[in-house]
């Protein structure tokens, strides 16, 4: 079978990640042929050039010659509309799915365009992007094909790592430093935190293509907020030491924050958990269904500053307890989204498209 | 009054006996000047125009360079040097012109070049020549004549080309419609040494509103060959291209409306068009003067980086220093605490990356000369601090943030990542420096964030060591005070006196912290003393007492001169919190002089030898009484000095760097 991928950008994130867990645990004598397109490469050819045949410059406007070329049995879109717009004007047609990783709901809005007869069924990552895409598709659609198949990531990689460090308790956020993921409720809620525990220290992840003038922004927040002397950025850290990160401030004493307004599946959640770090997250998109709320992972309602605050308060209290019941929990984890143990799952939902073809 | 003070001993200037061509020399510090009769004596020595000749000129020219700083005297000899070098071989006259001329752009020097550019037939040495003059009319006036010249063999284009971008003379409104201008590359700048397409940048700026958004206005590029046909591509690095517009970058203007976008020149472009609109402007755009295009000075740097980073590997220190400071790049002349400090890890053989202020990105850069100095003006270190941070190599890498500026912070733990030992070195105290206007871009919160932030802290005084301990730093800030430069004093210094009081001062003289007031009434109050204040930024209309002279700035030599009649050295400053936090160098130059102290209100001075602090106007005047009548005990000014040196300071700051902070970040790192 000759199987192409089809997602518009060729960068080192979340989406070219899981396409690489599916494509090392492959196994090879299924006879599967993968191609990845892409409109430019942003890096992500070092990372799969090794398991695929990689094209770069694809667009609306070449696409469907270049299917019509190297008559693919089955394609799958991942979040780039104008690809589906190219498809749609071939005579000859593959096999078609859309995958969706996106939460973001102006970028779901494509799904409301889709015809009958188009795609053969959608692929998803969660329950919550389950009625997300259920939600934006087309009612002529009646109740299409949706199959779930949750990230997943190196278990071996985010496990706790073994770090000599010295320091006051972490209060830990990652992201880009926008409203999406909200940092100014970070600092709402360390200043909060910040009575109760006035040792902590507050720290944000990422966020390294953020202006000049926004990283200024944060600076003046932080101090408003009378965190400014407890406050550190690390505007970059490489994902593969990410999980020494995690260890880092779980060995502090620390928890990870997530202030996010939606998540298709909360992969940084997992990744802290795996990595023994205690998490207090919004009770948004996908967060809830990672794992169930327990003792080291705490949702709370989105703009509730003081549960939030209450409950990483609590949580930094009984910090090392935590750290036993992550430890404890972590078999249970390790079984649900080890790439290994799981990759074979994915593999034979999408065969049967497949078959199909 | 000018020609007084030529006549006055203390201006002359004595050559050494031992100076190669020391007439010549002798001749260049002399007024009214006489190029002629200097030019007619470096022939006069009789040797062959070569090699000799010229290391003799230059040595003399460097020689007046750093004796005479602000005097034109080096200009003098090698001007008249370039001429006399000009009789026999006008090329070396202009290989040896070049060497120089960044330093000196005298244009005298430029008319004399290009002069013997003109007689080799030589446009493309005019135009290297022209970017370093300062005249802009005469520059302007020489291009458009040679330009002028070189395009009669396209008189038979259809249309009109558009005008030189160095002809707009006055701010140009934008509009909708494309205002055009055409440009011709220079065929010796397009490529480097190593073949390597150059990058090139068009700097300049906008008038705009500072609501407007940075795509308010945009410039589009059109390629042509050395025939003047245009060249057909919508791929150029650095532009984009859109049917509509055609190859175009927005301007992307910073807050004050300065632009500077890169892009590649495409394969055999010999002109360029570039055009300026307003795109998504809501109010008036107007394109300013002065506008260029040249070689990217971001490739120039990048290649200066990887020169260093190959010297760097070669060298045995075990240290490599960041020192991202906000003066100016390290020269003889100024004497602040960066460069002190800089001089004195070079002179320690350690690799030193030094950030520098410019005014314009069209000032003149020093370039790397493999002496593990390199210098990066904050513009170009802005886009280099990511490659800055991942630098990778065995030795302990130190980054001295010794002001906060704004750019730091984001970065700043990046650095600790990548291994290196953050040290946050305040020399001033920057926010009541911005309370009395400067300092503009200080943020409280930026401070307080670096001071945390850095595994140390050190202060050049205690006040202000306790202000930043405020601030939490994960340990007490260090007190590491500023010293005495060791070129500030004359080999031939000797204390004179006099039987008149002269009391003396130099440095700033702005009203920002210079106490005028108190130093006039202490002036009329004792008439008998003569009070000599040496410096820049003195307000205009000061009704002066006549026993106060304002002398303007001096060289050190100068000073060296003048201060040796002095009985007592004052620093008049107006009490407060600014004066409060500083250690000023000058009280290090004033020991050195032999001289003792009288200060307002400075606590980290109060125990300094031979120096007394007051609070007020009767305690200086009896202060200056006392202190006119006795001289400080023998040897004592000097032994106190021996033991407070630039290089006890470099010692306290490498010993700091070996104890980076166990806060676990250096185990981010990819490597580590």
């Amino acid at each position: 079978m000759k199987l192409l991928y089809l997602y518009r950008y060729g960068i080192l994130g979340g989406v070219c990640t899981q396409l690489l867990h599916r494509l090392r645990h492959l196994d090879r004598e299924i006879g599967i042929e993968v191609h990845c397109g892409f409109l430019s490469d942003h890096g992500v050819s070092d990372m799969l050039s090794p398991y695929a045949t990689l094209h770069f410059g694809l667009n609306g406007e070449n696409t469907a010659s270049f299917l019509e070329q190297e008559a693919f049995d089955l394609v799958v879109v991942i979040d780039s509309e104008e690809y589906l717009q190219a498809i749609k004007t071939m005579e000859n047609r593959p096999t078609l799915l859309v995958e969706v990783h996106t939460s973001i709901e102006r970028n779901l809005s494509y799904l409301s365009r889709i015809q009958p007869n188009e795609v053969e069924g959608f692929f998803t990552v969660s329950e919550y992007m389950r009625t997300r895409i259920q939600a934006h598709a087309s009612e002529s659609l009646g109740s299409p094909q949706i199959s779930l198949f949750s990230n997943v990531l190196d278990t071996d990689l985010f496990s706790p790592k073994s770090l000599h460090a010295e320091g006051p308790p972490v209060v830990c956020w990652v992201g880009k430093i926008d409203d999406h993921k909200d940092w100014k409720a970070f600092m709402h809620i360390s200043e909060r935190i910040h009575e109760g525990q006035p040792d902590a220290e507050f720290w944000i992840i990422g966020g390294q293509t953020c202006s000049q003038e926004r990283a200024i922004e944060v600076f003046d927040l932080a101090d408003e907020k009378g965190i400014i002397e407890r406050f550190r950025w690390i505007d970059r850290v490489e994902n593969v030491n990410m999980p020494k990160l995690y260890s880092l401030v779980s060995q502090r004493g620390g928890i990870k924050l997530v202030t996010s307004h939606c998540e298709s599946f909360g992969m940084s959640v997992l990744e802290a958990l795996l990595s023994g770090c205690p998490v207090v997250a919004t009770d948004v998109g996908a967060l809830s269904e990672i794992v169930q709320e327990n003792d080291a992972y705490a949702l709370y309602q989105l703009k509730d500053f003081d549960a939030a605050s209450e409950k990483a308060q609590h949580m930094l209290e009984n910090q090392p307890r935590l750290v036993t019941h992550l430890a404890a929990l972590r078999p249970s984890l390790v079984e649900l989204y080890d790439s290994q143990h799981r990759v074979t799952e994915y593999w034979s939902k999408l065969l049967v498209y497949g078959d199909n073809s | 009054m000018k020609s007084l003070l030529h006549s006055l001993p203390f201006i002359r200037h004595h050559v050494p006996s031992n100076t190669p061509l020391r007439k010549a020399v002798s001749l260049a510090t002399k007024r009214p000047v006489n190029l002629k009769r200097i030019e007619k004596t470096i022939l006069g020595y009789g040797l062959p125009v070569g090699v000799d000749l010229v290391e003799q000129i230059q040595h003399g020219v460097r020689y007046l360079r750093r004796e005479r700083f602000f005097k034109t005297d080096a200009a003098n000899l090698l001007i008249a040097g370039v001429r006399a070098i000009g009789t026999k071989d006008k090329r070396m006259a202009l290989d040896f012109g070049h060497v120089f001329l960044h330093e000196i752009p005298d244009i005298r020097l430029v008319r004399t070049m290009v002069a013997f550019c003109r007689d080799l037939r030589s446009e493309a040495d005019i135009f290297a020549v022209l970017k370093h003059c300062k005249d802009e009319s005469y520059a302007r006036k020489t291009r458009n004549e040679i330009l002028k010249f070189s395009m009669k063999d396209f008189a038979d284009l259809k249309g009109p080309l558009p005008p030189w971008t160095f002809e707009l003379s006055q701010p140009l409104k934008l509009s909708k419609k494309g205002k055009e201008f055409k440009h011709k590359f220079d065929p010796g700048d397009l490529y480097d040494n190593d073949g390597v397409a150059r990058e090139y940048e068009i700097n300049g700026q906008i008038e705009v509103n500072e609501d407007e958004k940075r795509s308010a206005a945009l410039v589009y590029f059109q390629f042509f060959n050395d025939s003047y046909r245009p060249i057909e591509t919508s791929k150029v690095h650095g532009l984009v291209f859109s049917k509509n517009v055609g190859l175009y970058s927005y301007l992307n203007h910073e807050q004050d409306g300065s632009f500077s976008i890169s892009f590649q020149v495409p394969d055999g472009a010999a002109f360029v068009h570039v055009g300026f609109q307003t795109w998504h402007a809501t109010s008036k755009v107007s394109l300013l003067p002065e506008f260029e295009i040249k070689p990217s000075s971001l490739l120039q740097f990048q290649l200066e980086f990887e020169k260093f980073l190959s010297d760097l590997e070669h060298s045995k220190s075990e240290e490599l220093v960041f020192m991202f400071s906000g003066t100016t790049f390290v020269q003889d002349v100024r004497a602040n605490r960066p460069i002190r400090l800089t001089r004195e890890l070079i002179a320690r053989d350690i690799p030193v990356i030094f950030n520098y202020h410019r005014w314009r990105r069209t000032d003149e850069h020093p370039e790397y000369k493999g002496d593990l100095l390199l210098q990066i003006p904050i513009d170009v270190t802005t886009q280099f601090l990511s490659r800055l941070a991942s630098i990778k190599t065995e030795k302990r890498k130190i980054f001295i943030v010794s002001y906060p500026h704004p750019v730091v912070p984001k970065i700043l733990n990046r650095f600790k990542v990548n291994g290196w030992v953050n040290l946050y070195d305040a020399r001033d105290d920057w926010e009541e420096f911005q309370k009395v206007g400067q300092a503009k871009w200080y943020k409280t919160s930026v401070e307080k964030y670096i001071v945390r932030n850095c595994d140390h802290v050190t202060a050049v005084s205690w006040p202000l060591a306790a202000k930043l301990d405020h601030y939490e730093p994960i340990e007490p800030v260090n007190v590491v005070p500023n010293a005495l430069s060791p070129h500030f004093l004359s080999k031939e210094y000797k204390w004179k006196g006099g039987q008149n009081i002269k009391i003396g001062y130099f440095g700033h003289l702005t009203d920002s912290w210079f106490d005028w007031d108190s130093v006039i009434e202490i002036a009329k109050q004792r008439p008998d003393y003569q009070f000599e204040l040496i410096g820049h930024s003195a307000p205009e209309n000061l009704n002066l007492p006549p026993n106060v002279d304002l002398m303007g700035p001096k060289t050190h030599p100068e000073i060296n001169v003048i201060a040796a009649e002095w009985h007592v050295a004052i620093i008049p400053f107006k009490p407060s919190l600014l004066a409060d936090a500083v250690d000023p160098i000058k009280i290090y130059e004033y020991m050195a002089l032999d001289l003792p102290t009288v200060s307002f209100r400075m606590p980290q001075i109060d125990d300094y030898p031979s120096t007394i602090t007051v609070d007020n106007i009767d305690d200086f005047i009896t202060a200056l009484d006392e202190y006119s009548k006795h001289r400080p005990k023998k040897g004592a000014l000097k032994r106190w000095l021996a033991t407070n040196t630039w290089g006890n300071r470099t010692d306290v700051m490498l010993s700091l760097a070996q104890r980076p902070q166990n806060d676990g970040l250096m185990a981010l790192g990819v490597d580590r």
